[in-house]
This record gives structure tokens, C-alpha cells and sequence, in this order.
């Protein structure tokens, strides 16, 4: 990477442990990283290995014990909950394994609401709302709400929410997880593409060799400890 | 980057609002329940506002009817100035806007009436609206003729004659001319109404009957007295009579008289409010739970929201909008229902009034704007409040709940051993703040409702202690649907602990007036028996009551004791009487014992007290007025009497719930020096321990009959029953307000149960899913509602006793001056605990049908 160009996100030196009984349990140690701007990035690991736990430090929602993160060059650590709720509001997307659509909108107004909170006008809303409804091919299905969409589709209604606002970062966990393997492929072949096209900084959380395999980059998670998969497999 | 992302953001973006709309659209039960809930509430508030106020307007329109625009009225001790007295102090005082007035209940038809005799020549100048109405109602006569003066001369010279007002004349179905038959007392006295007088804007005569004075003297028996002189004057002119008034007589002004007449109603007014603000708590906690519902069901989606950017500020906007939405469709639906209920209650309201304390004329409803947004302003203040908890919930809502769904139940089970603490350091606030609120009525309430909510926090925990403790219990009745039951309680906690302690604090309050009534009621029972010394007893017609100005025939007494197995008469006498204060009610009496019976003393009387007491040295005066006036024994209470104004030693304190606005009791020997009265309105018999009570009776009855006018004999019991009759009417009311506690207390539980209940849908569909029957599935759902109904019932009965006990040791006392003991009957609490269990069955049964007809695969998608 190069060095001049700022960092989309840096790690450094994090550690994040839990209290078990009378003792702790060391989830993280040590870990550090730089994501650069466009890159996609998957974190692989087995259950427990700590890697959804690293997601939530990167996207400020845990704190960690040690060390830092920095999303455009922002410490994430040293911000206070306002500037946190500004933050994942304007420069980081989430796609979750369970969609998290909210059920009573529709899939425009689910779209709509990241734009809203950005103070988008309604004319811009709507524009971007169509653009990223074709490009997830849900076109002429704006009206319909969650529960009237398969799984897959719920999941790229969800992949469009993530990067509505183009943020600086989206942060995806097992964002195949709940789906079929058939399903799930095509939606990774979405989240390919979408990434490629619109340049977006992509960091995967996964146990699924398959899906890390869109990634730039591949870190593995194990017992707390990051390392970096020397191949690169490329899209 | 979104271009002009540094634009203003809405509060609420127009996304937010329609996920909260539509969530209150999707959950139609939860939100008209919700609704139903602060309506009725709100409609409590609304219907005892209108009902007291339209009975304090009708209170003041009575009180304005009666004495017009006069600014004083002359009062005498004994309630009668001679007419010569009349005479002369008009002559003396040059007096010419002064009239005399007589006053007396009557019944006409159905109707109950205050008779007004007035000297119509002399009040023609003070009262030209009533006059004015009279001739405008009677303008023409029946041939159409103009026919003034005649009616006119028909009042004046017809011993028989009275005016009625439009509303009343029509009630009665009488016309101008028509013979109509007056009840006074007993008796029945035949008039005609020489006229109508019209309804006309802002002046009514409704429930008044209008005569001449000396028609009302004829008809009432007081041929050579009235009963008040009521006077326009200056203030110079004021001060000078009252210095001139002969002993015995004081000039009091207008305003002195409708205070003391108004102070009388106030606690009953005040009782009345504190008991319809306790509906709209409980109204208020169920707004409380179902808000939190709201917020508990979408926690993961109010996570979702604060991982996209929505702020904590955003999030406690949008509950708090939410309940607004709620509040005001629940006001709108409350005032509605409360303007019906109230209609109702207003008659409740007059009758006890007019039972216990004095005529109402006017006795509609009043649509007082104030108590309507009183009414609005409490159910949206109220639901607001309530809902601010909730919303600092949803602010608190981290971003890390969307990713780690049971973190909330884990967080909720671990506060709950904190909840606990803070519920009994707010129930040990509630209860010292008991003694150090002196006797405010607002900050006896506000006690009150901290040992609710300190009780209430304590709950959740208690319920998981009690599910566990029933899960082997359950397991072994019902096999693994019953364990299943008892630990959904448990899995759930934050939402089943919130839905049980909205149940038992609804079901407390019930429980806690019906102990309070309950308890009430045994008090005045058991105070009417030691009260009621005597076995028979023979009064004046009209009762002998505190208002009676009739006496029994001289000699009665002799004839009584004469009577076989009579072994002793006492003797009474009970009238009203100015204090300083205001009135209260003066019984004074003789023993034949020489001695009264029947006493309880609050406190040690003074030593000697018989001998003191009969020696006019000193007095004994009742509970209520000793709370009221924090006076006791050694301190010293002043009496108007014919001779002026007297002070009295008090002697002793004695229990008393003949009537709140106090009782003093004075020798009937002192009593009749003092006033002037020698005649006695009732007499106790005691009869021989051998003596037949019927026989003797009959002979009591023959010997009342035989006198003119007839006495009313009345046996021990006959009195006790006829008491407790009037007491379970004045509390009327009471019960009303209990009823409608309970129907906001099954709304709040059928909103909670019910929520709780479809949110478990899709557990219950995995448990289809596994094989287990629709019978299996619908005895699992009215298993785990009714451990959580009698888990509630058994809460509410500490609960409820602790609210009974309250309500009686601060509120009622601090209202009435009442002080009695709690007694709390099995029945009650048994009513308590199965009202519990069939709110919580009856709320399972549509979760329960709902759930074992749903397709486990479409529920298993719904997320």
C-alpha cells in the first residue's frame, strides 16, 4: 500500500479479553492490520475464534483493552457515542448474517433511511434508491416489504442498504450465512461486482473459504491471533 | 460520500416515523388495547372531575338560588328568629333589602325539593330576577288574559300556594292551578302551584319551590319564627347591626356561609379525586408496560437503527411520538367515555350529598371545559411519563443488540437482583415520607405511589423465584408442557416479570379498596353496635336529625317508662352549630343511667370525665373533628349558642362516623340552658333482659302512632340496617370507580399477556415443528398464563393489603378524619387471586388459539 495514501482502516496492536469466572479469557491480542481504500478484506476463522468480536471493535460497538482502530484515519477508540453514531452514519455500511431489515418499511423505505439520516434530498433518495435497485436486480419491487422476499433477496436488499450512503468502509458478517449454497454463491457474486463497481472498502467476516475467496486480502482468526494468508486470490 | 450530507437532519426522518406507524398498525390488539387502557383512565379522571364539579356547581347554584344576591344573612343559634325580633330590628335598622327565610327539604312527586318562604313584598327589590321570572312565566293565564297581579294575590292571600320552576312543574306533570300533594317528613301536605317560573338563561329555579313566608310557617309548623334574615348591606352598615344584634343572633356574610357549607362536601370531593387518580395510576403503570413492551419486542430492530446512525435522541423521539400518538387517541376516546360515565356518576355523586350532607337543587351534569382538559392534559402527561422510561430504554439501545440477541434477557436477569433493592429503597422513601407529610392529602398520594412502584420493581424477581420453584411442581402435574411453561417464564423474564407486575399492581388496587371499603364498613358495623346502647328508639317524624327543629311531646318520657318491661329512657336532642370553623353537629344528651354508653375513646379521657361532663365542665367531641382542628383533651372548642359565643373544655375524644364535619356532646341540661330549647328529638329505650322486644315494641309503636304528629319508632337493628344501607350507597361511587380499576387493570394485562404471547410465535413454532400436538401447544400457553395470573394474585395480595392499609391510614384518614382498624377478610384476597388467574386465562386464549392454528413454517420465516 501506498504509504502517503491514507488508510481506509489501520489496526493496531488490539487485544480484547473477557472475564470468565475468576479469570480472563483472551479473545484478541495483539492484532494489527491497514485496509486500504477499495481493498476487500476477508477476517476467516472457525466459531469462537474471535473474528465477530474484532468486527465489532473495528465498527466502535465494543471497546477494546489495548491498542487502536482508525477508519479514515479517525481513532474509532478515542471517539465518544455521538461522534460514533456519526460515524458508522456516514462512513460505514453493515450487512449481517439475518438481514436486519426493518420489517415494517419496505425495501425503498429500507433503502431510504441511511439517506435520510445523511440529510439526502428526496430527489437524490430516489434517484440512488432506483440506481442500487437495478444494479441488485430487485427492480419494480421498491413496495414490498421484508417478509414478502426470499432470503436472497432480503440479502441484497440488505448489500444495497450497506452502501446507499457510500461509505468509507462496509462491514460484512457471514453475509451468506443464511442462505443456500445456490443463494448464497449468487449473492457473493453480487457483493463482487457491486464492490468492484463502486470502489467500496469491503471487510468480511467469515467461516467460509468459498466467500473469502472475493477478497483481496485473506487474515486468518485463530485463538485471538491475526495472520495474514501469504496467496492472494484475486475476483 | 452522499453530497450535502452536513444538511439539517429531521428529528424523526419520515423512514423512522413509518416503521413506527406501521408497527403500531401491525400490532392492531396491542395498540387499541393501549388505547382502551388511557381511555379509561383518562375517562375515570374525567367522569369524577365532571361528576364533583358539576355537583360544586350545582352546590353554589343552590346556595345562589336560596340566598340570592344577599351579601349577610342573621343567624341565630337555635336556627329560629322570632318574627317580633324581625320586626323590630327592620324598623330600628331602617332594614329595607332584608327578607325572612325559612328553608325545608320537600319531596314532590319524585322530586326533591327545598321549599324557600320568603317575605315577597320584601324580597321583591333584592331578588328582581326571580320575580321577573315569575311574572314572565305567568304572564298570561289560561284564558290567555294578563293575569300579574293575580298570581301575585293568589301566593299572598292562599295559604296553599307555591311557585315551581319550568323543569320541575313538567317533571311532576303539574300545571299552573294544579293541587299537588308536598311530603314534609312524613307528612303530606296539600298546596297549589300558583305559577311557573321559566328557565331562562344563566338563572334556573330548577329543584326550587317558592312561597310566601307565611305559607312556608303554616306548612313546616313554625307559626311565630324563620329561620334566617337575609340582608343586602354595606360594610358600614354590616358592622353597625352586628353590634346591635341582640344575644343569640350573629350576622354572618354570604360568602362565610357557602364556605362552611362547602367545607362540609370537601373531603368527600377530595376522596373522590384521590380514588379516580389511583385509576389513572394503574392506567398510567399498564401505559408504563405497554410501552416497554413496545421497546423490549423491538430491541434488535432499535439496534439495527443504532448501527445505521440513528441517534439515541432519535430513538427516545420516536417512543416518546409513539406514546403521544397513543395519549392522545386515548384521551379523545376517554373524554367521550368519561362525559357518559360521568353523567352517571353525578347522580351518585348528588345522592350521596344529599344523603349524607345537604339538599342539592341542581343536580345535572355540567361539561366543565377545565376538568375535560384536566382530563386530556393527565392521560397525555401521564402516558408520557410512562413512556419516558421506555424511551430512555430504546436511547440506551447499543448497537451490539442486533448482533447478540439473548444479551438482552441475560442483562435483564442479571438487573433484576438491583431492581429488587431499588423497589425496597422506593417502598422505605414511600413509607417515611407517611409521617413526614404532616397530613397533605397530595404527598399521602405521592407515598402511596411509591410503595406501588417500589413493589412492583421487587416483582420480577420474585416471579422468576416462583416459576422456578413451581417448575418441578409443574413437571410432575403436566410432564414436560408444565416444565416447559413454568420455564418460558423464566427464559423471558424482562417481559413476563413486567406483564405479571402490571397484573398484580392492577389487581392490588382492587383488592386494596375492597379492603378499605371492607374494613370501612366492619368499623361503622361494629361502632353502630356498641353505638346503639339502647333497644328501641322513638324520634321526631322527620328523624330527629341534625337539621330537626321538632321536638317529642313534653311527658313522653313518663309514658315510655310507664310502658311494660321499658326499664330506662335516655333522652337526646341533635342540631347543627356554628364554631369558628364552621358548623358541626351538637348531640346532647341525658342518661338514664346517668352516664352515657356506648363510647370508644381515641386516647385517655379526662380524669372524672361523667362527673365533669354532667357537671357542664366539659365536653365530648368526635374523632374527625379533633384530626381536623388538632385539638385533644385539655384544649378548648367554641360554640354559638343563644347566649353568644361559648368556650368548652374538651374532655374527651370519642370514635364517631356519623359524620365527618364533627360531633360535639354536651349535657341535654347545659344544652337547653345555653340555647334555649327544651324540647328532646329522640329517646332510647333499654328494656328488662325478660322483656319480649316484639311486644314491647308493638307497644312503642301504638303509643308513637297515638301522638300528634306521629312519631317514628325504630328497633336497635332497624337503625343499624337503615345505617349500613346509606353507607353501601354513599359508596356507590366507590365500587363504580373500583369496577372501572379492574376494567383498566384487564386491559392492561390482556395488552400484556397478549404481546407477550405473539411474540413467542415463533418458539411455539419450533415446538410444533418438533412434533408436539395443537392441544399440547394450547395447554402449554394457558399453563404458562396461568402460573403468570396466579403468581400475579399472589403478589397482589401483600400488595393489596399494604394499599388498603394506606388507603385507610393516610388517605381516608387525611381525607375524613376516620381512623379504624384494617380488616382484611379471606373473601377478598380469594376474589383477588381467581380475578388474577381469569384475567391471565381469558388474555391466553386468543395467543393460545392463535398459536395452535398458525403453520409452524410460516412462523418459523417470520423473523
Amino acid at each position: 500500500m501506498d504509504a502517503t495514501t491514507t488508510a481506509a482502516l489501520a489496526v493496531e496492536g488490539l487485544g480484547k479479553s473477557y472475564a470468565e469466572g475468576n479469570q480472563r479469557r483472551t479473545v484478541l491480542a495483539d492484532v494489527s492490520f491497514e485496509v486500504a481504500p477499495g481493498e476487500c478484506v476477508a477476517l476467516l476463522g472457525r466459531s469462537g475464534s474471535g473474528k465477530s468480536t474484532l468486527l465489532n471493535l473495528l465498527a466502535g460497538i465494543d471497546q477494546p483493552d489495548a491498542g487502536d482502530v482508525r477508519i479514515m484515519g479517525q481513532s474509532v477508540t478515542a471517539m465518544g457515542e455521538p461522534a460514533l453514531t456519526l460515524l458508522r452514519r456516514r462512513h460505514i455500511g453493515f450487512i449481517y448474517q439475518f438481514f436486519n431489515l426493518i420489517p415494517t418499511l419496505t425495501v425503498a423505505e429500507n433503502l431510504s433511511l441511511p439517506l435520510e439520516l445523511n440529510g439526502a434530498r428526496a430527489a437524490r433518495r430516489r434517484e440512488r434508491i432506483a440506481e442500487l435497485l437495478g444494479k441488485v436486480g430487485l427492480d419494480g419491487r421498491e413496495g414490498a416489504f421484508p417478509d414478502q422476499l426470499s432470503g436472497g433477496e432480503q440479502q441484497r436488499v440488505a448489500i444495497a442498504r450497506a452502501i446507499i450512503h457510500e461509505p468509507a468502509l462496509v462491514l460484512a458478517d457471514e453475509p451468506t450465512g443464511n442462505l443456500d449454497a445456490q443463494t448464497g454463491h449468487r449473492v457473493l457474486e453480487l457483493l463482487a461486482h457491486l464492490f468492484r463497481d463502486e470502489g467500496h472498502t469491503l471487510i468480511l467476516v467469515t467461516h467460509s473459504r468459498e466467500v473469502s475467496e472475493i477478497a483481496d486480502r485473506i487474515f486468518a482468526v485463530d485463538q485471538g491471533r491475526l495472520s495474514e494468508h501469504t496467496e492472494s486470490l484475486s475476483w | 460520500m452522499v453530497p450535502n450530507a452536513h444538511w439539517s437532519i429531521p428529528l424523526l426522518p419520515a423512514a423512522l416515523i413509518a416503521a413506527s406507524r406501521r408497527y403500531l398498525t401491525r400490532h392492531p390488539w396491542q395498540t387499541w388495547l393501549s388505547i382502551v387502557g388511557i381511555a379509561l383512565g383518562v375517562a375515570v379522571v374525567i367522569a369524577v372531575d365532571l361528576a364533583n364539579e358539576s355537583a360544586r356547581r350545582g352546590f353554589r347554584l343552590s346556595v345562589e338560588q336560596v340566598a340570592g344576591p344577599a351579601t349577610h344573612q342573621i343567624e341565630s343559634a337555635d336556627g329560629r328568629i322570632p318574627v317580633a325580633i324581625y320586626a323590630r330590628l327592620r324598623l330600628d335598622h331602617r332594614l329595607r333589602l332584608a327578607t325572612p327565610v325559612i328553608e325545608a327539604p320537600v319531596r314532590i312527586g319524585e322530586r326533591s325539593i327545598t321549599l324557600l318562604g320568603l317575605d315577597l313584598i320584601a324580597a321583591a327589590p333584592m331578588r328582581p330576577a326571580l320575580l321577573a321570572g315569575a311574572w314572565a312565566g305567568n304572564a298570561a293565564g289560561p284564558d290567555g288574559a294578563v293575569d300579574l297581579a293575580a298570581t301575585l294575590i293568589r301566593l299572598l292571600s292562599k295559604p296553599d300556594t307555591l311557585l315551581l320552576s319550568a323543569t320541575d312543574a313538567a317533571a311532576v306533570g303539574a300545571e299552573r292551578g294544579d293541587p299537588i300533594e308536598v311530603e314534609i317528613g312524613r307528612d303530606a301536605v296539600a298546596m297549589h302551584v300558583a305559577g311557573v317560573l321559566p328557565d331562562q338563561q344563566g338563572q334556573t329555579f330548577g329543584g326550587l319551590a317558592i312561597a310566601d313566608i307565611a305559607t312556608a310557617q303554616a306548612v313546616l309548623g313554625t307559626p311565630d319564627s324563620v329561620e334566617r334574615i337575609d340582608l343586602i348591606l354595606t360594610d358600614a352598615e354590616a358592622t353597625r347591626l352586628a353590634a346591635a344584634l341582640p344575644e343569640g343572633l350573629r350576622l354572618a356574610t354570604t360568602a362565610q356561609r357557602t364556605n362552611a357549607l362547602a367545607q362540609m362536601t370537601r373531603a368527600f370531593h377530595t376522596n373522590l379525586t384521590a380514588m379516580s387518580l389511583l385509576a389513572l395510576l394503574v392506567g398510567g403503570y399498564i401505559v408504563y408496560n405497554t410501552m416497554t413492551f413496545a421497546v423490549l419486542q423491538r430491541r434488535s430492530l432499535l439496534g439495527t437503527l443504532r448501527m445505521q446512525g440513528v441517534t439515541r435522541a432519535q430513538l427516545f423521539a420516536l417512543v416518546l411520538a409513539e406514546a403521544l400518538v397513543l395519549a392522545a387517541a386515548g384521551a379523545l376516546l376517554g373524554v367521550l367515555t368519561g362525559i357518559a360515565v360521568g353523567a352517571g356518576l353525578v347522580q351518585l355523586v348528588t345522592r350521596t350529598i344529599n344523603d349524607v350532607y345537604f339538599q342539592l337543587n341542581v343536580r345535572s351534569l355540567h361539561l366543565d371545559w377545565l376538568s375535560l382538559s384536566k382530563g386530556i392534559g393527565l392521560g397525555i402527561g401521564v402516558t408520557l411519563l410512562a413512556a419516558l422510561g421506555p424511551a430512555l430504554e430504546a436511547a440506551r439501545s447499543q448497537p451490539r443488540d442486533v448482533i447478540r440477541r439473548t444479551l438482552v434477557e441475560q442483562r435483564g436477569r442479571r438487573l433484576l437482583p438491583w431492581l429488587a433493592a431499588g423497589g425496597v429503597a422506593v417502598i422505605l422513601l414511600g413509607l417515611v415520607l407517611i409521617p413526614l407529610s404532616g397530613r397533605s392529602m397530595t404527598w399521602g398520594f405521592a407515598a402511596l405511589f411509591l410503595v406501588i412502584v417500589g413493589a412492583s420493581l421487587c416483582m420480577p424477581l420474585v416471579v422468576r423465584l416462583i416459576a422456578a420453584l413451581t417448575t418441578p411442581l409443574f413437571g410432575g402435574l403436566f410432564g414436560s408442557v408444565g416444565r416447559l411453561a413454568a420455564r418460558g417464564i423464566t427464559a423471558s423474564i424482562t417481559r413476563s416479570g413486567l406483564a405479571v407486575a402490571a397484573l398484580a399492581v392492577a389487581v392490588a388496587a382492587t383488592v386494596g379498596v375492597g379492603i378499605m371499603i371492607g374494613s370501612f364498613r366492619a368499623s361503622v358495623s361494629d361502632w353502630l353496635e356498641h353505638t346503639l346502647s339502647s333497644d328501641i328508639y322513638i324520634a321526631t317524624d322527620d328523624g330527629g336529625g341534625a337539621g330537626s327543629d321538632a321536638s317529642l311531646p313534653t311527658g313522653l318520657h313518663q309514658r315510655l317508662l310507664a310502658l311494660p318491661g321499658v326499664e330506662a329512657v335516655s333522652r337526646g336532642r341533635s342540631r347543627r352549630v356554628e364554631t369558628p370553623d364552621g358548623h358541626m353537629r351538637l348531640l346532647a344528651l341525658t342518661s338514664s343511667t346517668g352516664q352515657p354508653r356506648g363510647f370508644e375513646f381515641r386516647g385517655e379521657p379526662a380524669p372524672e370525665l361523667w362527673a365533669r361532663w354532667r357537671a357542664g365542665e366539659l365536653v365530648l367531641v368526635s374523632e374527625p373533628y379533633a384530626y381536623r382542628q388538632q385539638v385533644g383533651v385539655g384544649d378548648r372548642l367554641r360554640l354559638f349558642s343563644t347566649a353568644g359565643w361559648r368556650s368548652f373544655e374538651i374532655g374527651a375524644v370519642f370514635q364517631d362516623y356519623g359524620s365527618d364535619s364533627g360531633t360535639v356532646i354536651l349535657p341535654l341540661e347545659l344544652y337547653a340552658e345555653l340555647w334555649n330549647d327544651t324540647g328532646v328529638s329522640s329517646m332510647g329505650l333499654v328494656l328488662a333482659d325478660d322483656t319480649d322486644p316484639a311486644r314491647a315494641e308493638a307497644a312503642v309503636q301504638t303509643l308513637a302512632a297515638s301522638l300528634s304528629p306521629p312519631a317514628s319508632v325504630q328497633t336497635n337493628r332497624g337503625i343499624r340496617e337503615l345505617s349500613l344501607e346509606i353507607f353501601d350507597r354513599t359508596f356507590t361511587i366507590t365500587e363504580v370507580l373500583r369496577l372501572l380499576a379492574i376494567g383498566v387493570a384487564f386491559v392492561g394485562i390482556l395488552s400484556a399477556l397478549m404481546a407477550l404471547e405473539l411474540e413467542r410465535s415463533k418458539d411455539y413454532a419450533v415446538l410444533r415443528a418438533t412434533g408436539m400436538t395443537r392441544g399440547q401447544l394450547r395447554r402449554l400457553i394457558l399453563l404458562q398464563t396461568s402460573l403468570m395470573g396466579i403468581a400475579a394474585g399472589v403478589l397482589a395480595i401483600p400488595l393489596g393489603v399494604a394499599m388498603g392499609d394506606l388507603l385507610i391510614q393516610v388517605i381516608n384518614l387525611r381525607s375524613f378524619g376516620w381512623r379504624m382498624p384494617l380488616q382484611v377478610t379471606p373473601g377478598t384476597l380469594v376474589s383477588g387471586v381467581l380475578l388474577a388467574w381469569i384475567a391471565a386465562v381469558i388474555a391466553g386464549l386468543y395467543p393460545a388459539l392463535r398459536a395452535a392454528r398458525a403453520a409452524p413454517a410460516r412462523a418459523l420465516r417470520e423473523e
